[in-house]
């Protein structure tokens, strides 16, 4: 997959902008608050059709604007060109509207109207942030995250099955406050235990497989980073059920879960909450047989969380069959420059990267491949150039 | 802020109030309205008051009727023996207007859902299980939406009735009717598989 062409209008600080892209690396440079990650948010938003910063997608409109585009020219082996067009308006009446607030989306593909589900999978890319470490070192509830973002991007089934899960999990746990209050009966859960165990199955299922090819994706990516013979494997823990079943299909998970569910019953009525299922799950991340959350160093933590990007990045080339394009977003900062390199001269003859960072010389850029250099500044691309070639 | 004469305001204000109206709507409603021979707004307004006064709910089904009985139940030549479960009138009105259901109705006035508050006493539940009682009735379709809740009330609905010895189904879902296979979205296409019957 290639970006070829980026338009904006009125998106954040640009006012207008119409970039041609082609294969290779693209460096975008420039002091902070510049608008490099603007950059960056708006080729995400054209490809995943939402932005990876914020939920409040006023935000993205320019301040003296009413709408932003965002409009994308895709290339890929499989489908050819094609276009995808993101258009936000402000939500309410121009008096009432307030700055920042939510927005209204229009997403076109090839100038036809399609949902944000319809995006799925379309555009492949797989983004790298600073904020990353977190995935690592954060709670779990941001680890639920990346597994549900990745695999709702590329499944239309997984992304329905989480949305009834979660609305199953919530109407859940209203029932078990009302049962601790005394106003329904224990027998009430009934079919929202099914529900649970059926859609949580579904869940836990994908999500186990995933996990599994990601792990083996880990250990390359992260011997590749170090230069080590190291790997990192990643495992998918739960905490609830038989600790020593290892289902594998959608009805074995959900047995599981169901027999779960019987045994903390009582426990759940009196937390008020729903204790067992995906939504309580987590990963494990392990360099050497050491659990790097709780035993890496820093350096471990942050080379974990760029190994798990470029493993993430290896199983969707392999699973969709083309390289995703990378972003990467002022991360290579946190490596040295061996690293850098070692790393760029590996990605960048696969797949599209579209990077910035604030020092071009200390990137590392590999000799051979062909770079393309732009100058941001203030909301404008001002200049660019080419090496290599 | 220029305001409308305090009555038209009124009236846009009530309008707006209205399921799937909003400010521009309201407006323009009102405008028309304004506009309209007095004979029509009269019309207008005896017809939501007749609605009022005269429209209430089937003893039997609670679907809405001029009488006790709507004309469903009233019917001599339905089945009486097999009752379609749904949540509201307008998915009676849906299935009697696809024309080839002999059968009764049950509007049970909703669906489970803790976060509004609705649970079974909320449902026309135990309505439900006195239709059943004189074991009249062999078989009970559940027709409720295919969402969380719609699934929900179903299996629960399913399992307090086939004890009693009743014939429980759910309506089945997936492909649209003469639509082609290719054109259907992924999940209509998932479930349709997962629902599949043997020839």
């Amino acid at each position: 997959m290639e970006l070829r062409r980026l338009q904006l209008e009125h998106f954040r600080n640009y006012a207008t902008l119409d970039l041609a892209l082609g294969p290779g690396l693209h460096v975008f440079a420039g002091a902070n608050a510049q608008g490099k990650t603007n950059l960056l948010e708006a080729v995400y938003l054209t490809a995943v059709g939402r932005s990876p910063r914020t939920t409040h997608e006023g935000e993205l409109i320019a301040w003296d604007a009413e709408v932003a585009r965002a409009t994308g020219l895709f290339a890929s082996d499989l489908r050819g060109e094609f276009t995808v067009e993101v258009a936000l308006g402000r939500k309410g009446a121009p008096e009432a509207m307030s700055r920042g607030g939510s927005a209204q989306k229009k997403i076109k593909v090839n100038g036809a109207p399609r949902t944000l589900a319809n995006l799925a999978g379309l555009v492949p890319v797989v983004l790298f942030l600073v904020d990353d470490l977190e995935i690592i070192r954060g709670e779990p509830a941001r680890r639920r995250q990346f597994l549900d973002n990745d695999l709702s991007a590329t499944s239309r089934t997984y992304a329905w099955a989480l949305k009834q899960y979660t609305r199953v999990v919530e109407q859940r746990n209203r029932l078990l406050k009302e049962i601790r209050e005394g106003q329904r009966d224990l027998a009430s859960l009934a079919p929202w235990n099914d529900q649970l165990a059926a859609f949580g199955g579904r869940l836990m299922e994908v999500r186990t497989r995933f996990v599994r090819d990601l792990s083996a994706e880990g250990i390359p990516a992260y011997q590749g980073l170090t230069s080590s013979p190291q790997g990192m494997t990643i495992s998918y823990r739960r905490e609830w059920g038989d600790p020593a079943a290892e289902p594998t299909t959608r009805e074995e998970f959900a047995a599981l879960l169901a027999d779960a569910v019987e045994t903390v019953a009582m426990e759940e009525v009196g937390r008020g909450s729903s204790l067992v299922g995906p939504h309580r799950d987590d990963l494990q991340f392990f360099v050497d047989g050491k659990d790097v959350r709780q035993f890496g160093s820093q350096g471990e933590q942050r080379t974990a969380a760029l190994a798990l990007r470029v493993a993430e990045f290896s199983l969707l080339h392999r699973l969709l069959q083309e390289p995703p394009v990378l972003l990467l977003d002022d991360i290579l900062s946190e490596l040295d420059r061996t690293r850098r390199s070692a790393m760029l001269d590996h990605l960048a003859p696969i797949a599209q990267v579209i990077m910035t960072t604030t020092d071009v010389d200390a990137v590392g850029l590999p000799p051979h491949a062909a770079v393309h250099i732009y100058h941001v500044s203030q909301g404008t691309v001002d200049w660019t150039s080419v090496l290599g070639e | 802020m220029q305001l409308y004469a305090k009555p038209l305001q009124r009236l846009i204000d009530l309008l707006e109030c209205l399921p799937g109206i909003g400010p521009k709507s309201a407006q323009r409603l009102a405008l028309h309205l304004l506009r309209l021979p007095p004979e029509q707004v009269d019309n207008l307004v005896s017809a939501m008051q007749d609605v009022r006064t005269r429209v209430r709910q089937c003893a039997i089904c609670y679907n809405y009727a001029e009488s006790d009985h709507c004309p469903v139940c009233d019917d001599p030549t339905r089945d009486r023996t097999l009752i379609t479960l749904i949540s509201d009138v307008r998915d009676l009105m849906a299935l009697e207007n696809a024309g080839d259901y002999r059968g009764l109705y049950h509007v049970l006035g909703g669906l489970l859902s803790p976060m509004d508050g609705i649970g079974p006493e909320q449902l026309r539940v135990r309505e439900l299980l006195r239709r059943l009682e004189d074991g009249m009735v062999r078989e009970v379709i559940l027709a409720t939406n295919p969402t969380v809740e719609g699934d929900a009330t179903a299996l629960y609905l399913a399992r307090l009735i086939k004890p009693l010895g009743v014939r429980v189904t759910r309506i089945a879902l997936g492909l649209p009717v003469g639509g082609d296979l290719d054109y259907a979205d992924q999940l209509t296409i998932l479930r349709a598989l997962e629902g599949r019957t043997a020839m």
